[in-house]
């Protein structure tokens, strides 16, 4: 079987795709043939401009603005041949590869957290030489394994993968399909742009002070350690009333509720408001004097030391 | 214009006791005691509806609103709350077992295509872009698809322009995108900001909630003979508890280097 | 009022704390102005209070006393707070220029004592936590309360709290050994930790109850008991809504025939759709017990609640692992606030309790003509209903829950135009069939306005108390006796 990349040419982050598809490759597609990308976008320059790429050729979709029924209609005229196609991890990925085999009767995953082919000696004789397909489920209480019956297998990646660098070079333009005005339900179009804030909600790394930084004064390190870290200051409850940051610092269900990869606490106690904040956060680090205080159990680093040396020690690390 | 809003009535997961996510060898999570609650997509995508009709006061345009859900008895009293808040028709494709309507994102759109095919007719379908326990994440694509309808993904905002056209506002990266978008079509409900529902009064509800609900059969609507091209094999827990490593050294500099090198220093590149 | 000015407030708390525990920041200082009474007001950030002019974070019983002291003899209105979850109105600060005194960083649990079975914590362990701590090592409090996620034992015993399995543990009153409180000139006073006395009235409840209004209270040790869900038996039973009087009798029977379960609840219809709608049927009433204690017991009680209840064809057996696990999910707790808040703003619908008790004989009278005279005179109502959720041998309580959509009107409005309404004619039922007003939320500022009817003659005796201990009115003035207007 052979697998092909399908990528957003349109997409602001269309390289950190690219990369996620390459580091699904890598780990999970081992050993299986590739094929050309297929890439929708608005032009061949679009495309060129990228300097990188993890397949050799390429064939483009393009249309001046992006329209699902646009890249179906040049996708599906484009695949004669059953395969893989592997999606990007947005909503277009989401949406393209479902309708994707929609139409070509093929089946889909959205969302793939991983893939692989059941082995010959499988015991359960229906399941033999299959694709599977592992994603979250039950809002990320489990994860459910899915054999997918038919080709074209279509899938979408989930968020968060594992990526891997590409190639320098750029793609092999094998063919060019121009799909323009073939989203006729659509009279007119604006893109307003957001306005970029340095909000908690979208920080990568925040680091929270709670009731152990004591005082106004000790944020200050708090505030140079995060300049070095390139993190969010926040607070927990007990410090914002405290009034050693504004209201719109605070984490906790009172305040923000974050996500961020890396959440580094220091002298926060982990009352549970507190924690259902940063619950989501990707990686945890607690920083206490007290080894029993609650949120040592919930972080997955934990250090038993006063905040101020180990603040100041990072900012050195960092400079 | 006829709009129809579909949604699924889903266990509230925050209730769901740790030993029943703790299960093997099953394809489904007992949550037959849990709470009900609207799937919040769904939620969003029903309340949105009725803000449309709200901006239409004053307007030359008339819509009228439905709703479908797909599942169980209990589930009709939503469709009674919808009933008190507006709407005026309301259907149910009666299905009891749970299990069935979690990992069939084919055979339920294919329920919503017939629906619209066979007992309403309508001009726009709203439905929520995936449900809280199956996470498909497909059934309004598929719906698009098997209707030959145009969709658009990712709508936070609906408002009203004439008979045939809507102002839809849907969210991309980097920003948001504001169409005029022609009838009909299948919207993909997001993060609406107006994710909540209103609640209408008791008294509303005793005047217009006792209206009967429109029961369906699956068989009716081509749901028994629909496939999955996606089958589920297994369902396994995730531990949730993070292992804490506590990191010893002797000074507290050591610990902190330690933490840089160690745990922070790929995590912060990768960034 | 005070006798000297906000800044001269500010700085003579300065001179006694230090800048650090002195807190002026505006945002602070509003949000301490109120507590979930205004719930309304609190998630529409509208503040209708006198906002204090500091909020102060004491360390230890002597910064207490040195700030009571200062307060007094300045005569400033002074609030008492550890977690801040009052909800009827305790923690407003309705005088101009008030101290709220937070008591939250006196946190630390001075001594368990497994051998006696008590343990003695300041007044701002959160009861999550101790409680959490204690079951690691087999032992409870026996306290639940739905605020357990936040509130701290200061406040808990100071509002004469009442946690879930009370008919098994009691209430708060029922836990409290001894304690340490100041009073308003300074004034250190410590009950000791003994079994029982009787060398005279049993002055621990001058302070439990006191709801900030006599002293504040520094420190509290508590009873201990042996935590062994393992043993736990749940049972549950059906019954149409209109069998509700019947369900009263039920909670009744088991008590009167001398069982000890540790919950004991009846839900009505209403209510019980906002637990159970997975698969309790609308307009289905129901019944609950949980059996706590040794394993030779549980099963006895379980049996004999069984039995009893046989005995009535209108009730249909529950599964009762379908009442554990409801059990098991209960969170209330701090995402549930951040949820609720932003529900409310969404949906400009509010849900709102209100707790009184009745005698066997009355209870029901109070239920259903207070649900149907809300009904008839409150506008927007989305939900009214209820349950009881602690029997005594010779009554129970009732828990009103009424939800309503706040309609053309300001966030400042609201409460006169809804939750006070609601709130006076649960009183007025509750006065006219004789029983009281407050079961265990404290009568607070809100329902302060009611205390000579829910005292009658015995009035005297609270004011007394009051005066003698606060003589220059500087205790969380307003609540328990109103302010005169």
């Amino acid at each position: 079987m052979r697998y092909h990349f399908v990528v957003n040419g349109y997409a602001d982050d269309v390289l950190r795709q690219m990369e996620e598809q390459m580091g699904f490759a890598q780990k999970y597609l081992n050993g299986m043939e590739q094929g050309e990308a297929i890439i929708y976008c608005r032009s061949v320059e679009d495309v060129q401009r990228l300097e990188r790429h993890h397949s050799k050729e390429a064939v483009l979709i393009s249309a001046r603005e992006y329209a699902p029924e646009a890249v179906l209609h040049g996708l599906c005229d484009r695949i004669a041949d059953g395969g893989l196609y592997i999606f990007g991890n947005d909503d277009a990925g989401t949406e393209l590869s479902v309708r994707m085999a929609a139409r070509l009767s093929g089946s889909s995953v959205t969302e793939a957290e991983n893939l692989w082919l059941s082995e010959e000696s499988a015991g359960d004789s229906e399941l033999i030489n299959k694709i599977h397909v592992m994603k979250m489920v039950y809002a990320n209480h489990m994860e459910a394994a899915f054999v997918m019956e038919r080709e074209p297998y279509c899938i979408s990646l989930a968020r968060g993968a594992s990526s891997q660098e590409l190639r320098v070079g750029s793609f092999v333009i094998k063919e060019e399909i121009s799909c323009e005005n073939m989203a006729e339900h659509i009279v007119s179009q604006e893109f307003y742009p957001e306005a970029l804030t340095g909000g908690l909600d979208k920080a990568k790394v925040i680091l929270a002070a709670g009731r152990g930084v004591k005082n106004k004064e000790n944020m200050a390190v708090i505030d140079k350690a995060a300049r070095g870290l390139k993190a969010e200051v926040a607070v927990s409850r007990p410090a914002a009333m405290n009034a050693w940051k504004p209201m719109n610092r605070l984490i906790g269900v009172s305040g923000a509720m974050v996500g961020p990869e890396v959440c580094i606490t220091a002298g926060v106690s982990g009352a549970a408001a507190f924690y259902a904040g940063i619950e989501k956060s990707k990686f945890i680090v607690a920083i206490n004097t007290d080894e029993k205080a609650p949120i040592m159990k919930m972080a997955d680093v934990a250090i038993v030391d006063d905040f101020l040396p180990i603040m100041e020690e990072l900012n050195n690390i960092c400079k | 214009m006829k709009i129809l809003g579909c949604f699924k009535v889903v266990p509230d997961l925050d209730l769901i006791v740790e030993e029943d996510w703790n299960i093997e060898n099953h394809l489904h999570i007992d949550t037959g005691y849990a709470k009900l609650i609207w799937n919040c997509f769904d939620e969003g995508a029903l309340e949105m509806m009725l803000r449309l009709s709200d901006l239409s006061e004053g307007l030359n345009v008339v819509y009228k609103l439905s709703a479908l859900t797909i599942g169980r008895q209990k589930t009709e009293n939503f469709l009674k709350t919808l009933y008190a808040l507006g709407f005026s028709e309301g259907a149910r494709i009666c299905v009891e077992a749970e299990d069935e309507i979690l990992f069939s994102p084919e055979m339920i759109s294919e329920g919503i295509a017939n629906y619209v095919k066979k007992i309403e007719g309508q001009d726009v379908i709203l439905t929520g872009i995936q449900s809280s326990d199956g996470n498909n994440k497909m059934t309004p694509y598929l719906l698009a698809e098997k209707l030959g309808w145009p969709c658009i993904t990712q709508v936070i905002g609906l408002e009203p322009i004439d008979e045939e056209h809507l102002k839809v506002t849907s969210q991309v990266s980097g920003g948001c995108i504001v169409r005029k978008v022609k009838t009909p079509c299948v919207f993909a409900i997001g993060n609406a900001p107006c994710s909540y529902l209103r609640i209408p009064t008791l008294k509303a509800k005793m005047k217009l909630g006792k209206r009967p609900v429109t029961r369906l059969v699956p068989e009716d609507m081509g749901m028994s003979e629909t496939a999955e091209n996606v089958r589920v094999t297994a369902l396994n827990p995730i531990d949730k508890k993070r292992n804490t490593v506590v990191i010893e050294a002797d000074s507290p500099q050591e610990k902190a280097r330690c933490l840089y090198e160690k745990y922070l220093k790929e995590r912060l590149s990768e960034l | 009022m005070a006798i000297i000015s906000r800044e001269q407030i500010v700085e003579g708390l300065e001179e006694i704390l230090g800048k650090e525990q002195v807190i002026t920041d505006e945002q602070v200082l509003k949000e301490s102005s109120l507590d979930r009474y205004r719930k309304y007001e609190q998630v529409c950030e509208v503040y209708t209070q006198p906002i204090p002019a500091a909020v102060v974070y004491v360390k230890s019983t002597q910064e207490v006393a040195d700030v009571l002291s200062f307060a007094n003899e300045n005569e400033i209105n002074v609030v008492p707070r550890t977690g801040h979850s009052a909800i009827e109105g305790g923690l407003e600060t309705a005088l101009k220029d008030s101290i709220v005194i937070d008591g939250s960083t006196m946190n630390k649990v001075i001594k368990v004592d497994e051998y006696n079975m008590q343990v003695t914590c300041q007044c701002g362990v959160p009861l999550q936590e101790l409680d959490d701590m204690l079951r690691e090592r087999g032992y409870t409090t026996g306290h639940s309360p739905q605020s357990k996620p936040l509130a701290q034992i200061g406040g808990l015993v100071a509002t004469r709290s009442i946690g879930q399995f009370s008919t098994l543990y009691g209430g708060i009153e029922d836990m409290i050994v001894g304690m340490e409180a100041v009073f308003p000139n300074g004034k250190v006073c410590r009950i000791k930790n003994v079994p029982r006395r009787a060398a005279g009235p049993d002055i621990r409840h001058i302070i439990c109850g006191n709801e900030g209004a006599i002293c504040f209270i520094t420190e509290v040790t508590l009873k201990l008991f042996k935590w062994q869900p393992q043993n736990n038996r749940y049972i549950g039973y059906k019954l149409d809504d209109e069998y509700m009087k019947l369900g009263f009798d039920c909670l009744r029977e088991v008590m009167v025939e001398g069982y000890k379960p540790s919950f004991a609840r009846l839900y009505d219809a209403a209510d019980a759709q906002q637990h159970f709608s997975a698969w309790l049927e609308e307009g289905k009433a129901i019944l609950i017990w949980m059996a706590e204690g040794p394993a030779n017991i549980t099963p006895a009680i379980e049996e004999g609640i069984k039995g009893l209840m046989s005995k009535h064809p209108e009730l249909e057996e529950v599964d009762p692992a379908l009442i554990e696990k409801w059990y098991g999910g209960l969170n209330w707790g701090p995402e549930q606030i951040a949820e609720e808040k932003e529900e409310i703003l969404a949906t400009r619908n509010i849900g709102i309790t209100t707790e009184v008790s009745g005698s066997w004989d009355n209870i029901y009278e109070i239920y259903k003509t207070a649900c149907d005279r809300i009904l008839e005179e409150v506008p927007d109502m989305t939900l009214m209903g209820g349950h009881s959720s602690h029997s005594y041998i010779n009554g129970t309580n009732m828990y009103f829950v009424y939800y309503y959509n706040v309609v053309d009107c300001a966030p400042e409005e609201e409460i006169n135009k809804y939750h006070d309404r609601i709130n006076q004619i649960i009183c007025e039922q509750v006065i006219k069939y004789g029983g009281s007003i407050v079961h265990h939320h404290g009568l607070g500022k809100a329902r302060a306005k009611y205390v000579t009817q829910e005292y009658g003659s015995s009035y005297y005796m609270l004011k007394t108390l009051k005066q003698a201990f606060d003589p220059n009115g500087i205790m969380n003035m307003g609540t328990l006796i109103p302010l005169r207007k």
